[in-house]
């Protein structure tokens, strides 16, 4: 039967469309099938997962599936309300006086896990038994079918509004109330409202000087009486002379010279904070640019590896595609060695592909060599350093050394020794 | 006076009578095993948690199509999770032809359709072979560990596991033939 070749596939979900509607098809119409073995694989199939490290999603995913919950509920029940406002009422009218929550109280069903603390609680188990006294009464005074009382605006805590906002908030209220009196304000016209006075500001408790006041230089009238008559005059005035004297320049030579050097040390100030200013941003941008060196030099090792995986995974493609697939294990002898090796063969296309974890990395002119023993005589394979745990590593032999039974050998030798088997032999197998 | 807790199974009756408290027990329980599924699947932590929700969400809306006489909730559960998981990666990397997510979609491709008959599992069985299950696993050859991989995992059709590993279709379903008969038979051996 074609179908029952389907099983695993299905089971495994990875059917493509035509064929998973056909084995749906069959399942929910209850044809004669090979159910049990069907029933196995599904099964097993579903075990998978349980191999995984468990992880444990966020507190916040229960709280997203109440979420959820709610507001399809919350859906479903607006849409019921407008579809079907006289069912509603119905129902309201059938359970009569009691109080919603009297209703779902009765209603729920009982739970022997009362203890868990659930904030799944609160989840709608309904949406008819779900609909409270007040929303009832808003349905019905929606579609009126019970005369709409005059209801008294909902009590909100204003906020304390400061005595100018409120007299604002009053202005603005008369204002939308009446439509018909804008003032007209007329740029030749400048209104008090519109051009305050000049006074003095109050900012958070500081009170800054009227500035339209100060005097400024320009602002001096011209004498109008010369400056010669002046001395006389004020002599004959005291008043007038001590009203000179108190605008005559207050500054001496000392004054002068203390206002010089604090100059001097404002503009080394400001230069010192020029050059730690200029210090600390060549910091950060050399940083910078030592982070974007570093990221390059991460991204280049990335491509490489990704290159070389690349390399390995179309050998493995390659394996996989041909016909004589060869498996060998390589193990140490000694059990401390944490070292292994698996060897994918290809007999038809003289391939090989070593996953390797697990070897140490050599030092100095030490180097790894791989050999096959194909029946009577050793041959060499490849050379190789370790570079990391656990890495791939391809090659190609003679198709005629890939047999079943052939041993494979990873030895540790010197690299100058080429050709030539030493005695350290690290992993061994045999070919199966 | 202890709480003897309840079975998978008479949660899942609960819950298909709109029992919250019984959804939310069934969360405790399943949840950190789905979500290391969908993670697998997925490997986005947020994206992994939102479709976690919408796992759940989909068992208290459709609890209906579950089989009550199975008394299998844990294959149903995380075949659920697995195929939401999946069709969501496939949609987001936008892998082949994927139709309008709708209700009757959901019912089809989504919730489990499993044997009529099938032995009874809940998560508790599943979680006490786990080290049986690795073994078996850990006994299948790599080639025929990969194709499942990318079956149950990487959520690729046989078709598309061929066009990938460049091989013929027909070689693919006799490696998950094998796969899984191989599993099955390292499994039972392994006296579970």
């Amino acid at each position: 039967m074609e179908s029952k070749n389907l099983i695993h596939a299905y089971s495994l979900g990875c059917l493509g469309k035509e064929n998973f509607d056909e084995m749906v098809s069959i399942i929910d119409k209850k044809e004669l099938f090979e159910y049990q073995e069907l029933g196995e694989y599904q099964n097993l199939a579903a075990l998978l997962p349980a191999i995984l490290n468990m992880e444990m999603p966020s507190s916040e995913v229960k709280d997203k599936v109440a979420m959820k919950l709610y507001s399809l509920q919350e859906e479903l029940k607006k849409k019921t309300a407008i579809e079907t406002p006289e069912k509603l009422l119905a129902q309201h009218q059938k359970i009569n006086r009691q109080s919603a929550a009297e209703v779902l109280k009765t209603l729920a069903p009982e739970s022997d896990e009362d203890d868990i603390t659930s904030i799944f609680d609160n989840i709608p188990k309904n949406e008819i038994k779900q609909i409270s006294d007040d929303e009832i009464a808003t349905i019905e005074r929606e579609f009126q079918f019970v005369p709409s009382p005059v209801t008294k605006p909902e009590l909100i805590n204003i906020p304390e509004q400061t005595k100018e906002n409120q007299d604002n908030l009053h202005r603005n209220t008369i204002q939308d109330s009446d439509d018909t009196e804008f003032e007209v304000v007329s740029p030749n016209q400048p209104d008090a409202e519109l051009v305050p006075p000049p006074q003095q500001t109050e900012t958070k408790g500081h009170v800054i000087p009227d500035l339209s006041k100060e005097k400024t230089f320009e602002d001096i009238p011209q004498a109008s009486i010369p400056a010669y008559e002046l001395d006389k005059l004020m002599e004959q005035d005291p008043e007038l002379k001590l009203s000179r004297d108190k605008y005559k320049p207050k500054y001496t030579a000392e004054a002068r010279k203390r206002r010089s050097s604090g100059g001097v040390v404002l503009f080394i100030l400001f230069l010192f904070l020029l050059i730690a200013a200029s210090a600390a941003a060549y910091l950060k941008y050399t940083g910078v640019v030592k982070g974007y060196e570093n990221k390059i030099k991460e991204l280049n090792s990335e491509v490489v590896s990704l290159q070389t995986q690349l390399s390995n995974e179309e050998t493995m493609k390659s394996i996989m595609d041909s016909q004589g697939i060869f498996v060998a294990e390589l193990s140490s002898a000694d059990f401390n060695s944490k070292a292994e090796a698996k060897v994918f063969l290809s007999g038809e296309k003289g391939e090989a592909l070593f996953r390797l974890s697990g070897l140490p990395v050599l030092t100095g002119e030490g180097v790894y060599k791989i050999w096959i023993n194909p029946g009577n005589k050793l041959e060499y394979v490849v050379s190789f350093d370790a570079e990391g745990s656990p890495f791939m590593l391809t090659a190609t032999l003679s198709k005629e050394w890939i047999k079943s039974g052939a041993e494979i050998r990873i030895t540790e030798e010197i690299k100058t020794e080429a050709g030539r088997q030493g005695e350290k032999v690290v992993l061994q197998g045999t070919v199966r | 006076m202890t709480n003897i807790p309840s079975s998978d199974i008479d949660l899942m009756r609960r819950v298909a009578k709109h029992d919250s408290k019984a959804l939310e027990a069934l969360y405790n329980r399943y949840s950190s095993l789905l979500y290391t599924l969908i993670k697998k699947i997925v490997t986005e932590q947020s994206l992994a948690e939102e479709i976690l929700a919408d796992v759940f969400v989909i068992i208290w809306l459709k609890s209906d199509a579950f089989n009550f006489e199975a008394e299998n909730v844990y294959t149903w559960v995380i075949t659920l999770g697995r195929n939401k998981a999946v069709d969501k990666m496939r949609r987001n990397k936008l892998i082949g032809n994927m139709p309008e997510y709708t209700s009757e979609y959901e019912d089809k491709y989504i919730i489990p359709h499993l044997s009529q008959q099938i032995d009874a599992l809940d998560i508790k069985t599943a979680l006490n072979i786990k080290n049986s299950i690795e073994t078996a696993l850990n006994k299948l050859t790599d080639a025929q560990q990969y194709v499942i991989y990318l079956a149950y995992y990487e959520g690729l059709t046989e078709q598309e596991i061929a066009s990938k590993l460049n091989i013929p279709l027909q070689t693919v379903k006799s490696k998950i033939k094998i796969a899984l008969s191989n599993l099955k038979s390292n499994l039972i051996r392994g006296d579970v």
